[in-house]
């Protein structure tokens, strides 16, 4: 099996391989994005995300075997164009309860998930943009804080730094729970 | 898995159409010389036919030096892809040809179908100028147009056309050797307006390629009825598309994944010559990431 890093290369002469990066990792960036906009925005932004990246294949490192900081961190600034779209949904979440990309509402889980959603999603939107990246990468992106910051273009510090004051954030906000372990903080 | 990893996994995924989308996109911004060229070819006059092979589908002809009036119609079998792009190169042959001069621009004027948006591309006919797009701005500027540059690209210009064989044979050694690569620079130069000689010679050049067949019937986005010729390479088909009546170049469809549905990547429409282009749009592209 080739490594992205394989296909990309590739890809700078049959361009058509790309589209295999794309079947293997768009539904990550998707529901990456998903989770920040909602998933109309997600399926816009997916497709923008993979367009960008192909644009942009002849400046890839190819040291980088696993290509996912590099896109998630594209979808990161196409996210980033969107934020008062962002803080928008968060509300909306905490205001109504009702969280629109949840996958299976017919779920007998969902009914208390969305109620978490309320307190998170309040939470969420009380963090800074670069807070939000760190910890949602974190969590919906699965990637290690060296990961993010090759993603994001910034120094590990700053991953850690960004990480270490949203999860205080979001613990402040949850009574205690942190959000990345679930476990109660005093 | 704690309240907020529950969170982010359980995300309803993209459905199938989004995803096909996403995919189609990519697939046409992976060939970057579509999107600057989208043209439309005028319609010719008339041809003869030579029958063989294949799949066999029956359209009204138009006889030759039909022109503006009505002709009488007559009955054709068409048997193969030699046989239609034959006609249409025939008829292409035979259209009357632009000459703009350098400084101008070639107008296409696209309607929209589907997924596929409408819009007016603006092409520098010595190459020299940028070439611009005016059509439907991006989310979130949804419902407004934006008018933004597709660079400047002398080897799609029609300056640069001007420069090739019009001899099939001579033509086909300017080609990639490989019939894949050969289909898919002649399918992207069709899209633009050709010399109508050029034209006729690249429709001839994409016969003799093993891998092009008739496929008969195709619905057309008017309502009319088309006929499909396509390239099969590596298990996913892309099929050009002619008016029945006519044979003129009407767009092409793809297949995203093998076997599957056919989807439009692009239609043409008229086509005429201008002096300007409208000013474009500040800041209507995202900025690189």
């Amino acid at each position: 099996v080739l490594t992205d890093a394989e296909l990309i290369e590739r890809s700078r002469t049959e361009a058509e391989e790309f589209a295999r990066l794309y079947d293997r990792h768009a539904l990550a960036i998707h529901r990456y994005v998903a989770r920040r906009l909602g998933t109309d925005l997600a399926d816009d932004l997916m497709a923008e995300t993979f367009l960008r990246a192909f644009r942009q294949r002849h400046r890839y490192d190819p040291v980088h075997r696993d290509a996912r900081p590099w896109l998630y961190g594209i979808a990161t600034n196409l996210v980033s164009r969107h934020r008062r779209s962002e803080l928008r949904f968060w509300r909306a979440i905490a205001r109504t309860g009702v969280d629109p990309v949840v996958e299976s509402p017919a779920d007998r889980v969902v009914d208390r998930v969305t109620a978490s959603h309320t307190g998170l999603a309040a939470a969420l939107a009380g963090l800074n943009g670069g807070q939000r990246d760190v910890l949602l990468l974190t969590a919906a992106g699965g990637l290690s804080p060296a990961e993010i910051a090759t993603a994001l273009g910034v120094a590990p510090g700053t991953v850690h730094s960004r990480l270490s004051r949203a999860r205080k954030k979001m613990r402040d906000a949850l009574g205690g729970v942190d959000p990345l372990t679930g476990t109660e903080h005093q | 898995v704690n309240d907020f990893e529950m969170m982010c996994r359980n995300v309803r995924p993209p459905t199938d159409a989004a995803l096909a989308a996403g995919r189609r996109r990519l697939l046409a911004g992976a060939r970057p010389r579509r999107y600057a060229r989208r043209p439309a070819w005028l319609l010719a006059t008339a041809a003869t036919v030579t029958a063989t092979a294949a799949v066999a589908t029956t359209v009204a002809l138009l006889p030759a030096g039909g022109g503006h009036h009505q002709p009488d119609l007559q009955k054709v079998t068409l048997t193969s892809a030699t046989q239609v792009l034959g006609l249409a190169a025939a008829k292409a042959s035979q259209t009357a040809d632009l000459h703009p001069r350098g400084d101008q621009y070639i107008e296409f004027s696209q309607p929209g179908f589907g997924k596929l948006p409408g819009g007016h591309r603006y092409l520098s006919v010595d190459g020299t100028r940028e070439n611009i797009f005016s059509g439907p701005c991006p989310r979130p500027r949804s419902g407004k147009t934006c008018t933004s540059s597709l660079g400047r690209d002398y080897h799609h210009s029609l300056f640069y056309y001007r420069t090739l064989p019009i001899d099939p044979a001579a033509l086909r050694r300017t080609l990639p050797a490989d019939d894949h690569r050969a289909w898919k620079a002649v399918t992207d130069d069709l899209l633009d307006y050709l010399p109508p000689k050029l034209r006729a010679a690249m429709l001839n050049v994409l016969a003799a390629l093993p891998a092009t067949h008739l496929d008969g019937t195709v619905p057309l986005p008017t309502g009319g009825e088309g006929i499909g010729i396509s390239g099969s390479f590596q298990g996913l088909t892309e099929q050009l598309v002619f008016d029945k009546k006519t044979f003129q170049f009407v767009g092409d469809r793809a297949q995203e994944r093998p076997g599957g549905p056919f989807v439009w990547e692009d239609l043409t429409g008229t086509i005429s010559v201008t002096d300007t282009v409208p000013p474009k749009t500040p800041d209507n592209e995202p900025k690189p990431a």
